[in-house]
């Protein structure tokens, strides 16, 4: 869902968290999409779980090389994930031809109420899902078998968990501000023969958002 | 009351275990069955739940008509379960997961490999969802028996399964239960170079966390020397999985009252992710915190000291200010400050230990 043109919120920029005077445009849509003109990002609010509370989108316009994006977000105190704020990008790669593809995330959380549990974590389609986590809370878990600890991939340390599920590679030393080789973690799976040397398509970051009322901020983020 | 899985993690469970044809039913009947469960999936991937609900059910009515020896039904049970999940009804998400493994049971047998699929979904609902691990357990123990006996296995199925048998013991308590499924994952991973080093470190920090030092020990510098014995100057993913082991035996030095021995390791471990890691990466907290834990232990709290300061900063940056970790690394940069006659800096250390603590316990 395309939604143009950028509205300019002026009147909320006091109450943003790390940003500048950008332009900011913003949204409660559920699905609510912003496109930046160049640079192949989009940034999405996501609001999909059941039970799921509101939830505004933020989008620094003029942040097209490197995402930066927020969110207010008031989820109850229940399980089930209830939203996925995330910028997304295109690839188009196949797996074997990629050089590298680098995932980058600097990011932040600040709590109102409620109980915090939330993850960081990019989601790739290749053409099967696989998910990197990079940060997150102790009450949430990846869904599958722990397939092999203390892998070392693209230079640093993952837990591997295994489908049901996709594949989900977690950090050993979690990281609010820090970059994955994406392009190492799906090599692994080919060579490995977790995986066909599919393509590349869309590749995500966010937050999976459970439960909590406040800031969630990706004060940068890039897929490249 | 916990969280969910990650929600994404749903959507590829189920079509992975669709691809096997089933006996009984007609190639039409099939093929119109696999595509509901597709577009449940799709519905799913759209946020369209009530499609979902809908196209669900749908495949469920199908499947029935397969025959008694097809496994769809349970695998589309499986399907509702994890739909029943998004739509936040645990009860009925367990409900249906324990349908699903009877319904396999009787289509495919008690023994069946089949059953591996519905078990492992509901022993990941307990495990991930509810958090009742004592439940996890004989799960576990029934799916290691299954995979044990298909003559279809692999020895990492084995393996996998043996070693996370263990691990649930050993978070139970259970260790001399844990033990002989950790020492079968390291005999059959003897032969697999590739997973040999991990199953002999996740083995050692299994006797670590048992008081078992002397055996924890052999198994880390058994992991150890493969680790070193394959490193090179141009692959850094060799020289980290070279400081992980070093940082695995600096662990059971440290609980084993071994300083000394817990400083060495850690010192390597440093020297060695130094060459590839930029300075301010998490991966490196672990080394340092244990770094500075054996220099405490040894006294030498001026070393100490900048350590746990480089810690603090890594953390902060990776974590955020008021992150557990960071608490924790406080409190114990705390203890080395007082040791060094600074009690005020120390009490500021401490006090904001105390503060992060205290919003953490606010916000759960």
């Amino acid at each position: 869902m395309k939604r143009t043109p950028p509205i300019v919120l002026i009147a909320t920029l006091a109450a943003l968290p790390l940003t500048g005077l950008a332009s900011t445009w913003s949204t409660t849509a559920q699905f609510g999409q912003y496109n930046f003109s160049s640079g192949g990002y989009s940034v999405n609010n996501d609001v999909w779980g059941s039970g799921a509370g509101a939830q505004t989108l933020y989008v620094n316009t003029s942040s097209g090389s490197a995402p930066n994006f927020w969110v207010f977000s008031q989820q109850p105190n229940t399980g089930g994930i209830k939203s996925y704020p995330h910028m997304a990008k295109t690839i188009n790669v196949a797996i074997n031809s990629l050089s590298s593809l680098t995932g980058s995330y600097n990011v932040a959380n600040s709590l109102s109420s409620g109980t915090d549990e939330h993850d960081w974590a990019f989601d790739c389609w290749v053409p099967s899902e696989v998910m990197v986590w990079t940060k997150w809370t102790s009450g949430v878990g990846p869904w599958g078998t722990l397939f092999q600890s203390n892998v070392s991939i693209g230079g640093h340390s993952y837990n591997v968990y295994q489908p049901g599920g996709p594949w989900s590679f977690l950090r050993t030393s979690q990281s609010s501000a820090s970059s994955d080789n994406l392009a190492a973690v799906f090599k692994w799976l080919v060579s490995n023969h977790h995986l066909s040397n599919g393509t590349v398509g869309s590749c995500q970051y966010g937050v999976e958002i459970t439960s909590g009322v406040g800031w969630w901020t990706v004060n940068s983020s890039s897929i490249q | 009351m916990k969280p969910l899985c990650s929600a994404a993690t749903i959507f590829i469970a189920v079509s992975l275990f669709c691809a096997t044809p089933s006996n009984a039913a007609t190639p039409a009947d099939f093929a119109q069955w696999q595509q509901l469960i597709t577009d449940t999936t799709k519905a799913l991937r759209a946020n369209q739940l009530p499609d979902a609900i809908h196209l669900c059910e749908q495949a469920l009515t199908l499947s029935t008509t397969f025959g008694p020896t097809n496994t769809a039904y349970s695998r589309t049970q499986v399907l509702r379960a994890e739909v029943y999940l998004w739509e936040n009804k645990k009860d009925l998400a367990e409900q249906t997961f324990k349908q699903a493994v009877a319904s396999c049971e009787k289509a495919a047998g008690t023994n069946s490999v089949e059953v591996v699929h519905p078990l492992s979904s509901l022993a990941n609902f307990y495990y991930f969802v509810t958090r009742q691990y004592d439940r996890v357990t004989p799960i576990f123990e029934r799916i290691l028996n299954i995979v044990q006996a298909d003559p279809k296995r692999t020895d990492r199925d084995v393996i996998m399964w043996s070693r996370n048998l263990g691990m649930i013991y050993q978070q139970t308590g259970n260790y001399a239960k844990a033990e002989p499924m950790f020492k079968r994952a390291v005999a059959l991973a003897e032969k697999d170079a590739e997973w040999f080093p991990h199953e002999l470190l996740n083995a050692a920090d299994f006797y670590r966390a048992w008081g078992k030092y002397d055996q924890a020990e052999t198994l880390a510098q058994r992991a150890l020397a493969i680790r070193e014995k394959a490193m090179t100057a141009d692959n850094s993913d060799s020289q980290l999985d070279t400081a992980v082991c070093l940082n695995g035996l600096g662990a059971i030095y440290l609980s084993w009252n071994k300083p000394d021995k817990a400083e060495a390791a850690y010192r390597r471990s440093l020297e060695i992710t130094r060459k590839f890691m930029s300075a301010d990466e998490a991966d490196l907290i672990p080394a340092l915190q244990g770094l500075a834990s054996a220099l405490q232990a040894q006294r030498q709290l001026e070393q100490a000291a900048p350590l746990y300061q480089r810690a603090l900063i890594i953390a902060e940056k990776n974590s955020g200010p008021n992150d557990p970790q960071v608490a924790t690394l406080l409190a114990n940069y705390a203890t080395v400050l007082k040791g060094m006659g600074k009690a005020d800096d120390a009490k500021r250390m401490l006090d904001r230990a105390d503060s992060i603590r205290q919003q953490t316990t606010r916000t759960e």
